[in-house]
């Protein structure tokens, strides 16, 4: 078991093979030893601590990510990589702030698949809209000038509906 | 906003047309997205699109470009301008007719989809009747339902879809039967079976190596492949063109084939010695994502008019061998959409004609009889009367009238070309049996 305290100060007791879904805690656990004791996660609020160990838990028996795997090229692996997982899919239907928090905690606790699953779900959000679909999800400010503005209504004109 | 390593896995798992939107919505956003990754995914959807090639200056300018085809190429038909093209044309429309023995069908070229991967069409158009759900109804003589696509005889494959071709029967088993390269690409045209003949192109990768190609069993190695008759091939060759890439095929004393890689969309132009093609290069025009040509005595003028001007979206062209004035147009779906008469200089929309047939729960074949256009309309209750007993005409007729409600659905619009790998697209070789050319 190891313990980690989020930024406000919150205690999370875990599995070691839970926390070690997470490539910091486990790189930090072998450097500390068995007695890990309370390892701080600064910059994670507890809700989205709690988040992230949920998903740890879920797969925490997952095999390991190898480094290079996702180098893949073959037609089955980028089919493959469209896909999200059903669990994975639930687990993510939270709102933006959250989903946002969640991908920078698993980019800076290093869990390669929750980061990957984060940004697919973000990506799904933003594939097949419009520019003014993807600005209103995203609560985007247009902050073209006029001209821009002009440059790109022509290079969108593909786009129209006519 | 997400730090930049994070973006960079982010803009990973947009496609072409996410990432130019994306773009689009801010400003840092725009600066966010670099040249090098239109590039990455522009590549990634057109693996031979060539920056050099185009008058494009900058990889955002040809995904907008790339984009803005793709949409162009998807089918549309206007009959507005068909009609201002061709005012009086007449078609002489005959009724509840089994066809005659001399019937000649314009509707003969099998259903080859733009790259031969999406096959699965319900009903289509053939020569002498139609196809639906795997079985042939013959609308000539009394020949009636039959399961079979092809027979054999005497080294002829005969197909109940127009096609004929001779060949010796196990002699050119999985032969190549010639190979061409240049700096971009490698295309071979191989023999599997008798009945099936491929052209493979394969790109040559950013360091110049040539690809291992594998002419084996193994599906997944094509990029594109084709079904037609190579049988007396007399010459063949392989060039680009802007950014399609063109291998053009000149059999004995034929016909010139020209099959076109046009960004990613495999197209296919066939002629007869009347209509020959020069095959240099500079003789070949490319319009606005579409494929047209200039060739000898193939009314220059009159195609560019032709594909400027009609939003036609001729999946594949083909010219009668016996009467060579007439050339059909075929959509996504196989089915004969336009009819052009070289005599006349006019277009007859069958497309449209089809439509309103199929409105009225009939089925319409367009052919000449006796040299003149007509047109075969069958009624749902000929078709019960001749066929109820071995077609489920009832089925057949509600997926008619699906078609009517959502023609668009016949025409195959969403092909999802820039989502989906090139080279993932394997064709099904049981499936490519099908498609050969007249």
């Amino acid at each position: 078991m190891v313990t980690l305290v989020s930024s406000d100060g919150v205690s999370f007791n875990v599995d070691q093979k839970v926390a070690s879904r997470s490539a910091l805690i486990k790189n930090m656990m072998e450097d500390i030893g068995e007695d890990a004791g309370e390892i701080p996660v600064p910059n994670v609020s507890s809700n989205v601590l709690k988040k992230v160990i949920e998903y740890c838990t879920y797969h925490k028996d997952d095999p390991l990510p190898q480094s290079g795997e996702d180098e893949g090229t073959s037609a089955a692996d980028k089919k493959k990589s469209t896909v999200i997982d059903d669990w994975d899919y639930n687990f993510l239907q939270v709102d933006q702030e959250m989903l946002f928090e969640i991908i920078l905690t698993a980019n800076y606790l290093d869990i390669k698949p929750l980061l990957d699953v984060g940004c697919k779900t973000v990506a799904n959000m933003i594939k097949g809209k419009t520019p003014e679909e993807i600005r209103r999800t995203f609560n985007i400010a247009n902050d073209f000038t006029p001209e821009e503005e002009a440059q790109i209504r022509r290079e969108n004109e593909w786009a129209e509906d006519r | 906003m997400l730090p930049p390593e994070l973006v960079n896995i982010l803009l990973e798992h947009l496609d072409l047309y996410s990432l130019v939107s994306l773009a689009q919505t801010c400003q840092s956003w725009n600066s966010a997205i670099t040249e090098a990754e239109y590039r990455y995914m522009l590549l990634k959807s057109c693996p031979f699109y060539q920056l050099d090639n185009s008058n494009r200056l900058s990889w955002r300018d040809c995904a907008t470009e790339y984009l803005r085809r793709n949409r162009l190429n998807s089918p549309k038909v206007d009959s507005s301008i068909i009609q201002q093209l061709c005012p009086n044309t007449t078609i002489a429309v005959r009724q509840d007719e089994l066809l005659p023995p001399h019937y000649y069908s314009l509707c003969k070229m099998q259903a080859a989809t733009r790259d031969g991967w999406h096959d699965d069409v319900a009903l289509r158009h053939t020569d002498s009747g139609f196809s639906f759900q795997g079985a042939f109804v013959s609308l000539k003589g009394s020949e009636g339902v039959t399961n079979e696509d092809y027979h054999y005889d005497n080294g002829t494959i005969s197909s109940r879809f127009g096609i004929k071709m001779g060949f010796q029967r196990g002699q050119r088993q999985h032969a190549i039967l010639a190979i061409k390269t240049n700096t971009k690409c490698i295309a071979a045209i191989v023999c599997y079976e008798p009945s099936e003949y491929r052209i493979l192109v394969k790109y040559i990768d950013s360091h110049g190596i040539a690809p291992n190609i594998d002419f084996g069993e193994n599906t997944d190695d094509w990029l594109y492949s084709v079904g037609f008759c190579p049988s007396t091939l007399t010459s063949f060759d392989l060039f680009l063109v802007e950014s399609c890439i063109f291998v053009y095929v000149q059999q004995q004393g034929h016909t010139g084939a020209l099959l076109a890689l046009n960004n990613g969309v495999m197209e296919r132009v066939l002629f007869n010695d009347k209509y020959m093609l020069t095959s240099t290069p500079e003789m070949l025009c490319v319009f606005d994502g579409k494929i047209a040509m200039a060739g000898k005595h193939v009314m220059p003028e009159f195609m560019r008019y032709l594909f400027n001007r009609t939003p036609v979206h001729a999946t594949n062209i083909s010219q009668d061998p016996v009467y060579s004035n007439y050339v059909g147009l075929y959509n996504a779906a196989g089915s004969m959409t336009h009819l052009i008469d070289f005599a006349t200089q006019s277009i007859v929309d069958i497309t449209a004609f089809y439509y309103t047939s199929l409105q009225a729960g009939f089925l319409a074949l367009p052919g000449l009889v006796d040299g003149q256009l007509v047109v075969y309309r069958y009624s749902q209750q000929f078709l019960l009367t001749h066929f109820g007993e071995q077609v489920d005409v009832q089925v057949m007729m509600t997926k008619i009238n699906c078609l009517v409600d959502a023609p668009e659905s016949m025409l195959l619009p969403h092909v999802p070309q820039t989502r989906v790998p090139a080279r993932s697209r394997a064709v099904n070789r049981h499936k490519t049996r099908r498609r050969v050319v007249v």
